[in-house]
């Protein structure tokens, strides 16, 4: 009986990427199997290349020698505050502009006040009857009225300060330099900005999500809504910084694009935890 | 492709996406070693390696916005890394202004050579091994046989021929085989 075996070693070294591909067809591979049946050295040669495989799909995941989130965090441009003083990186020329155009703007109006006190008009009592009380102003403390001093809300004073502007007419134009000249109140407070439509449409939006979230805090993983909860007050201190600097320089188009910058990374977080899964 | 244990980024994703630096440290802190297995493995240098999986995650960051989620976090960061790792490779070549092939060299410095990873036993072998491999078998036998990557998709991110991604994957294995039977 003659027994076909017309593979050779080297015609198998032609076809074993093919074989080990399953590129080869049920006969190919019939053949291949057949020769490595019956030669030792092919055999060997189609174990070893199996071991090779198989200690490679195991092999484990490394760790690097050291913490490379440093470096990371270092290089990376931070995103949420795009404005005013940014971590470690210093305070734009622009928003130092802003600044010192507020701090004048705001020294004006206490120079006035302190001025017109001195001249013996009536004594400078806010509407309310509220206390004086000390406001600083880069470093140096000055006394004023307390009720209506309003040089920068703090974080959650933010939207109150847009919600409130939305429901209230336009300040009338001089209309607290006359105050302050009848000697009834003072106010040392920035200029009537009146909000675009879509700041207030912004601001709406921003309201009802923020109610959304209160909501959902109970389904929320903690960690998550400390997270949330951290960035929005991030986000609530740009907002209050370019509200600020654009009292002293409405006009600017870079401080307004700075403003909706921040209300619509505001909007934009609120939409993505109010779509976030709960955790029970 | 290797399955790491599935891990819900969904919030982490959308938190870093919009600028939260914690919340893309969390997903550095779960991905890193992935990530840096396979930049250290294609490259065949930890020290590269580290360097490399730093400027994954500073890519990571920047291109996060357009992550839209069609597929896992995990799966679309693995891309970006493998992408850097291609590219690191082509600027290195240029760099060294290369005029032989990568059948013809080992491509590896001084400093790759001396970054052997310690390990042990078979392991310690293979690794060792694919260190001295050239760089384009390497980085195939890397994303084919240890990524799981087919060779259509290692085709396309290479710039190659799903039949040389094969040929190369073959002659990795040979030589690794010989290596380890030394």
């Amino acid at each position: 009986m003659i027994t076909e075996n017309p593979m050779t070693c080297s015609e198998l070294d032609d076809l074993l990427a093919g074989y080990f591909e399953e590129d080869l067809d049920a006969a190919g591979r019939a053949r291949v199997e057949q020769h490595a049946s019956t030669c030792l050295r092919c055999q060997s040669l189609i174990r070893d290349i199996d071991d090779v495989r198989a200690t490679a799909a195991s092999l484990p995941d490394l760790s690097p020698s050291r913490d490379l989130w440093k470096n990371i965090d270092a290089r990376i441009q931070p995103e949420v505050v795009s404005i005013g003083v940014s971590h470690g990186r210093g305070i734009s020329r622009r928003w130092l502009a802003a600044a010192a155009a507020l701090l004048i703007v705001a020294s004006s109006g206490v120079t006035y006040f302190a001025t017109s006190r001195m001249v013996g008009n009536a004594p400078a009592v806010a509407a309310g009857g509220s206390a004086p009380r000390d406001i600083r102003l880069g470093g140096a403390t000055v006394e004023a009225p307390a009720a209506e001093v309003a040089v920068e809300p703090g974080p959650d004073q933010t939207e109150r300060r847009v919600a409130s502007e939305n429901l209230n007419p336009p300040q009338r134009p001089g209309g607290e330099a006359q105050a302050a000249a009848r000697g009834t109140t003072l106010t040392v407070s920035r200029p009537s900005v009146a909000p675009s439509a879509s700041e207030i449409e912004l601001s709406n939006e921003i309201r009802r999500l923020q109610t959304v979230l209160e909501q959902r805090k109970g389904q929320l993983d903690p960690a998550t809504v400390k997270v949330v909860e951290d960035n929005l007050a991030l986000i609530d201190r740009a907002v209050s910084q370019a509200r600020a600097a654009l009292s002293a320089d409405p006009a600017s188009g870079f401080l307004n694009d700075r403003m909706d910058d921040a209300l619509q990374k505001k909007l934009e977080l609120l939409r993505t935890v109010a779509m976030l899964p709960s955790t029970t | 492709m290797q399955s790491s244990a599935p891990t819900d980024d969904s919030a982490d994703v959308a938190l870093a996406a919009l600028g939260d630096r914690r919340a893309f440290e969390r997903l550095y802190r779960t991905h890193v070693n992935r990530v840096f297995s396979v930049c250290t493995r294609m490259c065949g240098s930890r020290v590269r390696g580290e360097e490399l999986t730093q400027d994954v995650f500073v890519r990571a960051w920047e291109k996060l916005p357009q992550f839209r989620g069609e597929s896992q976090f995990s799966t679309w960061i693995h891309r970006v890394a493998v992408n850097i790792v291609l590219t690191d490779r082509k600027n290195e070549g240029r760099a060294r202004r290369r005029m032989v092939e990568d059948e013809s060299e080992t491509g590896e410095t001084p400093t790759q050579r001396a970054s052997v990873m310690p390990m042990h036993g078979d392991r310690m072998d293979i690794t060792a091994a694919m260190e001295k491999l050239p760089p384009g078998a390497r980085q195939i036998f890397v994303l084919h046989d240890i990524e799981g990557y087919k060779h259509e998709e290692i085709a396309e991110m290479c710039g190659i021929t799903a039949g040389g991604s094969k040929a190369q994957l073959h002659r990795a294995r040979l030589l690794l085989r010989e290596a380890l039977k030394r």
